[in-house]
């Protein structure tokens, strides 16, 4: 896997050259595979943040088009770009910006997305108020049909381990993240190519404290959510997260009964009945008090199909997963 | 940036030297780049024009206005001073998105030249405390299906506006008589414009508004007395339609009950039951004019 590293000229960077140059403060890295058209808008979001001081790598996962051109288009001396030979997806991508990163903190962006610009100034101010926490968590705007979500929190405070178990909803765009932690745990899982920011955070809040910053605004208008469609990936990677993590969920009961529940629903889709049954039954043995695993567990049971749809059809209606 | 501006942005300020830089940037970072921008300081006596001299970009303009005049004074100076055949306005508490002046660009210019044009965008609120708020235009709004019954929900203010040159000089620019809310009385000019007008709004949210909670009564004030001038003053855009200028009594009175001028927001309740006498809801709003301040806004809270 060649990594080939270039300054804003073109010219490769020697590693010497490197070393001399002053270390920024944060290193936000932003992966791409092809999208060179957004690229302008992600990479100008950063550029113009408030906050000077950083670097900005953009990973070209093996790309067709002309990403290297797009990038020293930007025409500013803070970029920097890498290139991957082998498409590995984002969390290998990620991990290739985490390796040429010098920055003390590090944040990431999706070549879709976008953040308001006082992004990276809220969440310092916040990271800086609490020196013992590691990460910032903010939060990440989407349009969703006619309506919208916010994720996150407008609370300040510790988000704990319990909370983030809770639900796979973990935009790596809404971070800020000391580095060493993210070499300490090796950076983001490379077998998983969804979710993959949800499990490394899972590994983060178990050791680390996380802030949430609710003033740091990631924006993803621009497209509907296309993670929903492929439900195979999803179970391979709920089951995957569910067996790396089992000591951990084994401590917290109602996220372990809620991994189960999201697991048995995409079963279901792909699997069958029997598979989400014995799925949902998982659920309410972790969490007795999951009615909903109990619901479906029944119905499953009675093999009661158009039912389950029809449920399913008003109490899922418009919600991401 | 080679040869004349497109387009030139016109950002009016008074003492926001605090939040000032965030605008100014977002304007130079737009993918769009054949731009002017030109920032009229309405009398500020902050460190505003240091800022402005701070930024190395040969497309930032800085005229100072000695004696304060107000919004609509500083944007149509800058119109006058300014060159490109399209406008943008920017608001020192706002932000845009990169793309915002490309996307409206694409838009405008497919649309036809025979009368004046507006495209405006959607907008996302950002408040103090960080709540978030948007509301996607619905579908008539975004076919620039524009009528008398949705000119206020329809209405997105200025830093959400590409205008040509040419229509915002048909319109003759902002009353300078107005203190508030004279962006909605323009617009409402251009849409009653014998000719009609193009006015397209882009679902997107390119523009980010900042909210602080700062004087939030004042600036209720100053749109109340705004909104009963212009109401006022076109009451012939609604003269078919009593229930639609009925609603905008509604959303003034609702104001004042908020202010807690109950007597006035009862008034309002009246004139608009004397528009349409069908509605239930309007008497109960009316009613509530007597339980005082208190009360209503318990009934809101609850509500919402």
């Amino acid at each position: 896997m060649g990594v080939r590293l270039l300054g804003c000229e073109g010219l490769p960077l020697a590693a010497e050259d490197q070393d001399l140059m002053p270390s920024p403060l944060i290193s936000v890295i932003l992966p791409t595979c092809n999208r060179t058209e957004l690229l302008p808008v992600s990479a100008g979001s950063v550029l113009a943040q408030s906050w000077r001081d950083l670097e900005l790598i953009v990973v070209d996962d093996a790309s067709t088009q002309d990403v290297e051109t797009a990038v020293r288009a930007l025409g500013d001396d803070r970029v920097r770009y890498a290139r991957r030979d082998v498409n590995g997806g984002p969390a290998a991508a990620r991990n290739t910006g985490i390796a040429q990163a010098r920055g003390e903190y590090v944040a990431f962006q999706d070549s879709d997305d976008e953040w308001a610009l006082g992004y990276l100034q809220a969440q310092l101010a916040v990271l800086r108020l609490n020196p013992d926490a590691m990460l910032g968590l903010g939060r990440m705007f989407r349009v969703i049909g006619d309506d919208y979500r916010v994720s996150g929190t407008t609370i300040d405070g510790t988000i704990s381990l319990e909370a983030v178990a809770s639900r796979p909803v973990a935009y790596a765009q809404t971070w800020l993240v000391r580095r060493q932690v993210l070499e300490a745990l090796g950076g983001f899982d490379e077998q998983l190519w969804l979710w993959e920011d949800w499990e490394l955070l899972l590994r983060i809040a178990a050791h680390h404290r996380i802030v949430s910053v609710p003033k740091a605004l990631a924006l993803s208008a621009r497209h509907r959510d296309s993670l929903t469609q492929d439900e195979t990936r999803h179970v391979a990677v709920l089951r995957h997260i569910a067996s790396k993590h089992c000591a951990l969920f084994a401590r917290l009961p109602r996220q372990r009964s809620n991994l189960y529940y999201q697991l048995a629903h995409r079963l279901y889709d792909t699997e069958g009945i029997v598979p989400a049954r014995a799925s949902f039954r998982r659920a309410w043995q972790s969490n007795p008090a999951n009615a909903k695993a109990w619901i479906y567990w029944g119905l499953c049971l009675l093999h009661l199909g158009p039912v389950i749809a029809r449920i399913r059809g008003v109490l899922r209606k418009g919600k991401p997963l | 940036m080679t040869g004349q501006p497109q387009i030139s942005i016109i950002l009016p300020t008074h003492n926001r030297a605090d939040v000032l830089g965030r605008a100014v940037r977002s304007v130079l970072a737009q993918t769009f780049d054949q731009l002017e921008l030109i920032v009229v300081d309405d009398a500020s006596t902050d460190a505003t024009a240091e800022l402005v001299a701070g930024f190395d970009d040969p497309r930032i303009r800085y005229l100072r206005v000695e004696k304060q005049g107000g919004a609509a004074v500083a944007r149509n100076l800058g119109v006058r001073n300014s060159s490109a055949s399209l406008l943008a306005f920017q608001d020192s508490d706002d932000e845009w998105t990169c793309d915002k002046l490309r996307d409206q660009y694409q838009a405008y210019a497919k649309l036809g030249k025979d009368k004046p044009c507006l495209v405006c965008c959607s907008c996302i609120f950002l408040m103090a405390d960080g709540a978030v708020s948007w509301r996607r235009p619905d579908a008539r709004v975004r076919q620039g299906d524009l009528a008398p019954d949705n000119l206020l929900s329809a209405f997105y203010s200025t830093p959400t506006w590409l205008m040509p040159r040419t229509t915002f000089e048909l319109l003759g620019g902002f009353d300078e008589s107005m203190p508030n809310l004279e962006d909605w009385e323009m617009y409402l000019r251009l849409y009653s414009q014998s000719r009609g007008a193009n006015i397209i709004v882009l679902e997107h949210p390119f523009v980010i508004r900042h909210k602080g909670d700062d004087s939030l009564n004042d600036r209720l004030d100053a749109r109340l007395e705004s909104l009963q001038e212009v109401i006022a003053r076109h009451a012939g855009i609604w003269k078919n339609q009593p229930k639609a200028l009925a609603s905008l009594y509604v959303t003034l009175g609702r104001t004042q009950y908020e202010m807690g001028r109950m007597r006035d927001g009862r008034d309002s309740f009246v004139r608009a039951l004397k528009l349409d006498r069908t509605s239930p809801r309007l008497y109960l709003q009316w009613v509530f004019g007597f339980l005082g301040a208190k009360a209503y806004r318990l009934q809101r809270k609850i509500r919402t």
